[in-house]
């Protein structure tokens, strides 16, 4: 089955993934607020207010505390795994309440235009 | 172009929110039309795919980075409405799980680089490429540009979005209360990085994969956003 290799593709990508590190500077405008403070002279209210809302737990693709360099790679290749492990688990859930095998509308059409080409 | 808590006023994630919703449910209603458990997978690794390439951060000039979004790719192969479902449930996931993008501003970011990015490369390729099958020079070139114009508007509406946040809210002395900078200052920085190097980097990943998977017959390809992933050669001969 040649999907295989999309997921193999993915796989490839994802071990690949700590390439992306070797930026070392972060994306214009994803500061945090002290960060913001210290460029323009104040820290905006409503952006430290707002910045810890949510608790992410591998924020910046990073395990918690990790100061070496090796450990760095190491929880960039686990966030790649478990970001992309999870988004496989989310898509098979929502696949349950789809129709199993038969076909759609559309490619119900196809296979009848592929059946009179034949 | 990930914009995080604390970044856009209520009256901009608010609304955005509102623009997302419908969209949303308007592409789940369209998937749920047009899969079956078979040709899910698809979606989920699309999904895959952009949350893994917005891990590969390429350091530009000026001390910051950046990324593709990979909305063009899955755009063309899985058409629009795929690609608003997969990219939101990579930007969602990102959000909650690494706080890549904020909760409250998962709205906007989708509406950017889930919405604008890919709907744009969407008739962007369709335009230039037509509804052939062949993957020739007319849909290389439809490829290319989906994937530089594309980002490119998904950035500019970015900086729009947060150029306009020190004009909509300001404290009692004026002071900006959320993202500080003016609209000439993120349109510079956000765009130009953009044009000058994310787009391009965009450009290539559309191009060269989306040729190379039409190529190698791994999907079957019948036009932009038509694979049929049941009837392998048949849509390919027939189209």
């Amino acid at each position: 089955m040649k999907r295989r290799k999309l997921y193999l593709g993915i796989i490839i990508l994802a071990i690949l993934s700590p390439l992306g590190l070797l930026a070392t500077g972060s994306a214009w405008g994803e500061w945090t607020a002290k960060q913001v403070g210290k460029q323009v002279g104040f820290v905006p209210k409503g952006m430290l207010a707002l910045e810890s809302l949510w608790y992410s737990p591998l924020r910046g693709y990073r395990l918690p505390g990790s100061g070496n360099k090796l450990l760095h790679v190491g929880g960039y290749l686990l966030s790649a795994a478990i970001g992309i492990g999870l988004i496989l688990i989310i898509f098979k859930f929502l696949a349950i309440s789809l129709p199993d095998d038969q076909p759609n509308e559309e490619t119900k059409n196809d296979l009848k235009k592929g059946a009179e080409h034949k | 172009m990930h914009i995080p808590d604390g970044y856009l006023s209520p009256q901009t994630y608010g609304p955005l929110y509102g623009v997302m919703l419908p969209l949303w449910y308007r592409a789940s209603k369209n998937i749920k039309r047009t899969l079956n458990k078979k040709n899910m997978p698809l979606l989920a690794l699309a999904s895959a795919f952009s949350f893994v390439i917005m891990m590969f951060n390429i350091p530009i000039p000026g001390g910051t980075s950046g990324h593709a979004i990979g909305s063009a790719l899955i755009a063309i192969i899985l058409g629009p409405w795929s690609a608003l479902i997969s990219v939101t449930m990579a930007l969602t996931v990102q959000a909650l799980v690494f706080g890549d993008g904020g909760i409250t501003a998962l709205g906007a970011n989708s509406f950017t680089m889930a919405f604008i990015a890919p709907f744009s490369a969407y008739y962007i390729y369709r335009f230039i490429a037509g509804r052939s099958a062949v993957f020739g020079r007319r849909q290389k070139v439809g490829a290319a540009m989906a994937g530089y114009i594309s980002i490119n508007l998904a950035a500019l509406a970015t900086a729009l979005i947060l150029g306009i946040q020190p004009l909509i809210a300001t404290s009692a002395t004026g002071q900006p209360l959320y993202f500080p900078y003016s609209l000439k200052v993120t349109i510079m920085a956000i765009s130009g990085a953009h044009l000058l190097f994310f787009g391009v980097v965009e450009s290539l990943i559309t191009v060269l994969v989306s040729g190379y998977l039409a190529k190698s017959k791994i999907l079957s390809l019948s036009g932009p956003g038509m694979i049929r992933p049941q009837v392998k050669e048949a849509t390919v001969e027939t189209t």
